[in-house]
């Protein structure tokens, strides 16, 4: 079938670097196949219940790099109790004992543990990068371990992570012979940290384009670490604050006109409003800006910053700027990509939340919006049919009204035709959460009309098992359904049972969905680990299949049920 | 391959509700009758304030009427004043249920899974939440899964939140309900109408708003500004629970609201009198100035001790960090008896005797 040899084959294969593209290159013959199951170096595992290392291993003996995502999107939320899983170790324990060169390791919503860190540390000569985002279970300690060991380490990004700090000295565990530095981003460390090794490590990392420090470090420090790195890329500030007038304020200031490549500002995890002026001249070029962790900044302050910001492409910002200050970005920055806007005040009265104003008018000004996530008090169907109107690349498109049932304020109406306008004129939806009032006509809109949807969440919507029946027969794109709190039950669930063989995962928790059912489904899929979640103490008494299941989280996988589950999950 | 496993499930499913609804309210409100008999929703049993629940696919409109007033929902039978429902009902009856659960009687098999007692939605839920914290006791707990097996599996995330987060539901309903209605009555909601409490209720859900646990903390925790901001309640009021020996509640306190310790402390010694004057009952005759006299000594003298919880978890005296750093770092305070003040002690005791 070949009419070129192999090398050549592989070669063009070099040039297919999208793992969907590589998945699909590889059905196509058993040469192809082996061939470019030899030559993957990227591999994502979006469920890491999925698929065994080993398995991985044995396919793909010359990765490089792999994502590994553990626990369901929910956790993030709470909805996932300690100790479901998700555990890395395993993975780290198969890939040390082969041979595999593993370079870049990242992790998503898994445990980690220090022990692991470690062995991985010590594993892998040319260990590159280590990635970590919404993950726990480890300490400062197997950080040191990273800082110590890995010789090459070129890259070290910390997201949102739960870090037991141990207020050790790991940024000093460095070697001094460790200059390969590109990116270090610890931003998420609530502990102190060796200032003087910070500055040093930044000195002789000639090559370090992104950096971002936690809130122990203070403005006088971020000062020293810009003067030793002009050339960072990407820039997260600590705790900023300090007073204008002051003689380390000017120095700031002096030392931050001479940082001209900052395209990416974020951190602010302190912040004294009025010494912000301080980076505006580097807002002109700024593309990603994140003030989201930023308190007590008025809509004001952050006007005025963001009317320096022309270049923007993705503002991530608390909702206490308004909708009038919405109404500043939509005008000031026309290339928007990506907005977020989060509640300042999750659970407050909402004195300082945005409207659907604030959407409208961000709409109108910034035409190449794409990926959205809102938080605001109130969204109106006329407000969605605009934004749709104005707005219709929407790849990613997350609206969380704080109050999860409430209907359009003017019309008292649910938000289904809002809605619905949003997936019929975003042809290329992928991404889609919902909120407000919601009947099982926007799920029939979602099942018409939303081709490309390949995740979609939601919570306190619909009426009935119509609801989720349309979604599933509609959308034949769908990878990850979330539902919590709507009234789908077996007659949705078991409709059509095949359907979740071809999606990564179905989570439905508080829905009616019944023991019996998910039973059934187990019972006539055995490619699904159907796991039913119970965190009461009556597991004696379940033995009715009539009884409502509180978790249910389904997924396919090749290699059956998980073994390191915890007492209160079941797979059935 | 779809496979019609529907109709085994259906008819099941259906009877499920019932049973389950019904003996959900034959548990709760009839002691007497002790097995899970299948009920007709129309013929009521001895207990004639008893009733299943919504479930409307028999005849929808009849049980409204008549069951709506009295059902046993995920809230308490007669936590909403039933005339006023009953009433609102007779008008408004497709309005209230539609949001939620359409209430259409004869629906197709499909809507078997309208209603039961546990899945009811969020704003119902939550109004039963504000509800509930009046109700009595006994009805409380026999809401709570123990006692009902077949509730077991099934608590519906919101009667977790019942079991789970009552006590923060005290401490949170009185200052924030009070707060909340002028706001709150502008947001009518079609289907309830003591909706009033839904927005200081939508704390108690547990994960929403979808937000990042590590984001939350983080924004709990934040310290403010070292500059000031002006005078209203700006983001993140930074609440933290007081509570007192002896006291049978908790307080919570907005550490923004104050810029000092002084004003903590008069604030919090109003907030706590009642407890304290009570100990003393007989003293409330002999005049106010004698009772916040005595109050100060109390609070300030060698009766009690004011300490807080810090970010590692020590426990701490309170007044001995500048302002801000203590906004910073307390999780929450306690009034402790000094006697209890063992720890602290020394320096405690030392101050006490300072001061007297």
């Amino acid at each position: 079938m070949n009419y070129f040899p192999d090398e050549v084959i592989e070669h063009i294969f070099d040039f297919v670097t999208k793992q969907r593209d590589r998945n699909a290159v590889s059905l196509v013959c058993k040469s192809w196949c082996r061939i470019e199951r030899f030559s993957r170096e990227r591999v994502v595992i979006g469920n890491c219940y999925a698929i065994s290392a080993e398995r991985v291993i044995a396919r793909f003996p010359g990765l490089k790099s792999l994502t590994l995502k553990g626990k369901p999107h929910f956790a993030d939320f709470n909805l996932v109790p300690q100790g479901w899983g998700g555990s890395v170790d395993p993975w780290i324990e198969a890939l040390a004992e082969s041979r595999v060169g593993l370079e870049e390791l990242r992790l998503k919503r898994m445990v980690v543990s220090d022990e692991c860190l470690d062995l991985l540390s010590r594993s892998f000569l040319n260990f590159k990068s280590l990635v970590l985002v919404s993950c726990e279970g480890f300490t400062t300690d197997g950080l040191a371990a990273i800082a110590a060991n890995c010789r090459f380490l070129r890259e070290l990004d910390l997201q949102e992570n739960e870090i037991d700090d141990h207020r050790g000295h790991w940024l000093s565990c460095f070697p001094d012979s460790c200059t390969s530095l590109v990116s270090l981003n610890f931003a998420c460390l609530k502990g102190e940290i060796n200032l003087a090794a910070l500055v040093r490590l930044v000195a002789r990392s000639p090559n370090l384009k992104v950096l971002r420090v936690n809130r122990a470090v203070p403005p006088d420090t971020l000062q020293k670490v810009l003067m030793q790195a002009p050339q960072l890329v990407d820039l997260g500030t600590g705790s900023y604050v300090l007073d204008p007038d002051s003689e380390s304020y000017s120095k700031l200031k002096a030392t931050i006109l001479k940082c001209k490549s900052i395209k990416s500002l974020s951190g602010f995890l302190e912040v004294a409003p009025r010494s912000l002026p301080a980076f505006y001249p580097i807002c002109l070029t700024l593309t990603s800006l994140n003030l989201s962790y930023a308190p007590g900044v008025h809509g004001s302050d952050l006007i005025k910053l963001i009317r320096q910001c022309g270049r923007l492409q993705r503002l991530w910002i608390l909702d206490c700027i308004g909708d009038k200050g919405l109404a500043v970005v939509a005008s000031t920055c026309k290339e928007l990509q990506e907005l977020r806007v989060f509640p300042s005040d999750p659970f407050g009265v909402g004195h300082a939340a945005v409207t659907e104003e604030g959407l409208v008018a961000i709409s109108a000004g910034c035409p190449k919006l794409h990926s959205l996530l809102y938080f605001c008090q109130q969204m109106t169907n006329a407000a969605l049919i605009t934004v749709a109107k104005n707005c219709p690349n929407f790849i990613r498109f997350r609206l969380c009204i704080l109050d999860p049932t409430k209907p359009d304020p003017v019309t008292m109406q649910p938000l289904d035709e809002g809605f619905g306008a949003i997936v019929q004129a975003c042809k290329k939806l992928r991404r889609l959460s919902m909120s407000g009032l919601l009947t099982d006509q926007v799920f029939l809109y979602i099942g018409m009309y939303a081709e490309q949807l390949e995740m979609l969440s939601i919570a306190f919507a619909g009426d009935s098992d119509k609801g989720m029946l349309y979604v599933l027969n509609g959308c034949k794109k769908m990878r990850k359904l979330e539902i919590r709190d709507s009234p789908f039950g077996d007659g949705a669930l078991l409709k059509d049972v095949g359907k979740y063989e071809t999606m990564r995962s179905l989570w439905m928790s508080s829905c009616e969905v019944t023991l019996g059912g998910c039973k059934t489904l187990a019972m006539n899929m055995p490619g699904l680990n159907v796991e039913i979640i119970n965190e009461n103490d009556q597991m004696e008494f379940i033995i009715d299949d009539e009884q409502k299941v509180e978790k249910m989280y389904v997924y396919r996988t090749l290699v059956g049920p998980r073994e390191d589950k915890p007492e209160f999950v079941w797979t059935l | 391959m779809s496979q019609p496993l529907l109709s085994a499930g259906e008819e099941e499913g259906r009877s499920d509700v019932t049973a389950l609804s019904s003996s959900l309210s034959m548990e709760s409100v009839c002691p007497n009758s002790s097995d899970f008999k299948e009920r007709n929703y129309m013929g009521l049993s001895d207990c004639s304030s008893v009733d299943s629940s919504k479930v409307s696919h028999v005849d929808g409109s009849k049980s409204r009427l008549n069951l709506k007033a009295t059902e046993l929902r995920l809230g308490l039978p007669g936590s909403q004043s039933p005339d006023r429902d009953s009433e609102l009902r007779l008008v408004s009856t497709e309005l209230d249920e539609k949001p939620l659960f359409p209430l259409h009687p004869l629906k197709d098999s499909l809507q078997k899974t309208v209603v039961s007692g546990n899945k009811r939605g969020f704003s119902d839920a939550m109004d039963e939440f504000s509800e509930g914290k009046y109700a009595n006791t006994e009805v409380n707990m026999l809401l709570s899964p123990r006692p009902s097996p077949n509730l077991g599996l099934k608590t519906g995330s919101v009667l977790e939140n019942l079991g789970s987060q009552e006590p923060k539901m005290k401490e949170i309903a009185p200052p924030k309900i009070m707060q909340e209605r002028p706001h709150a009555a502008k947001e009518t909601r079609p289907n309830h109408s003591s909706t009033n409490s839904a927005p200081a209720t939508k704390a108690q859900v547990v994960g929403w708003p979808p937000i990042r646990s590590f984001r939350k903390n983080s924004l709990a925790t934040v310290s403010k500004n070292v500059e000031e901001v002006d005078g209203k309640a700006g983001p993140g009021a930074l609440y933290v629970k007081v509570s007192m020996d002896g006291a049978p509640y908790l307080r919570k306190v907005d550490l923004k609201h104050y810029s000092a310790y002084q004003e903590l402390s008069s604030a919090l010694e109003k907030m706590f009198s009642c407890f304290t004057i009570g100990q003393y009952g007989s003293h409330g005759a002999l005049g106010r100035e004698i009772s916040e006299s005595k109050l100060k000594d109390l609070l300030h003298g060698s009766e009690y001790v004011l300490t807080y919880e810090d970010k590692d978890g020590d426990w701490m005296l309170v007044g001995d960090v500048p302002w801000e750093m203590f906004i910073y770092t307390c999780k929450r305070m306690r009034i402790m008896k000094s006697s209890d003040a063992i720890g602290l002690a020394p320096r405690a005791m030392e101050k006490c005797r300072n001061r007297n």
